[in-house]
């Protein structure tokens, strides 16, 4: 017997209550708490899903757990490289230097009322995109889950 | 990995293994299948199979696909080109390793 679409969202949010927060981590052990609950149903299991649900936590909880810190951990480490990656990139030091020399051109030109206005837009420009992004994500999902 | 610590080391080159065999799997099934060619001797637990998945996966050795399975989403994984070549690596490595386990454990088998 396959789990029903609000037995997947409970584990979800179960999960999502859990501190599981990243939503690629939780996709698959969703799966795997599901597949499990499953396999066991299959295997003449009579129990509901809750009793099982909740058998399944009290066993694995603190290994499911575990997976998520190392998930973090390692999502660190790979920041920490692109990052340390991009500092040796022969690109990063031009792009500084052409950075500081359009905001000394900006400087020299402007009053500081208007450098201060270019510089607090800035923020703003990085949310809209972020927002934006944000918001074409979940609409694909969306349409994805409705087909 | 539930049963010992001397199988630990080896975890990688299992997954890789399976992965070379299958053409792609999903985390519960490597877990499965581990269980049943080891008949429940090996169990691979979630807080060691994942991280590992992850980590071969950062380092280029595994590629992942998502699709939407029983009402819910499921991520495979399956070898890259580095992956697979990889792979003999790590096999021939652990050959190499059981043979001179066994020429110290037991040398009458060596």
């Amino acid at each position: 017997m396959k789990l029903t679409k609000e037995d997947i969202q409970f584990i979800d949010t179960y999960l999502e209550n859990s501190d599981v927060v990243f939503a690629d981590i939780r996709m698959e052990m969703v799966d795997h708490v599901a597949s499990d609950i499953e396999n066991q149903i299959e295997a003449g299991d009579t129990r509901s899903f809750y009793d099982i649900f909740k058998d399944y936590m009290v066993k694995h909880k603190a290994q499911l757990l575990n997976d998520n810190k190392q998930f973090l951990k390692l999502a660190d480490k790979k920041i920490w490289k692109t990052f340390v990656q991009q500092l040796k990139s022969p690109l990063t030091p031009i792009l500084f230097l052409a950075s500081c020399l359009g905001f000394y051109i900006l400087f020299q030109n402007y009053s500081i009322e208007t450098f201060r206005l270019f510089i607090s837009i800035i923020p703003l420009v990085g949310l809209t995109g972020f927002i934006l992004t944000y918001v074409v994500y979940q609409g694909v999902n969306r349409i994805k889950d409705s087909q | 990995m539930s049963n010992s610590k001397l199988y630990k080391g080896s975890l990688t080159t299992i997954i890789l293994k399976l992965l070379n065999e299958h053409d792609k799997m999903y985390g519960y099934e490597i877990t499965q299948k581990v269980k049943a060619l080891t008949k429940g001797e090996l169990k691979i637990t979630e807080g060691a199979l994942y991280p590992a998945l992850h980590k071969l996966e950062a380092e280029g050795l595994l590629d992942v696909e998502v699709a939407k399975v029983d009402n819910r989403l499921r991520k495979y994984y399956k070898l890259t080109e580095t992956g697979t070549k990889e792979t003999v690596n790590k096999l021939e490595e652990l050959a190499e390793y059981i043979k001179t386990m066994q020429a110290l454990v037991n040398p009458k088998l060596a």
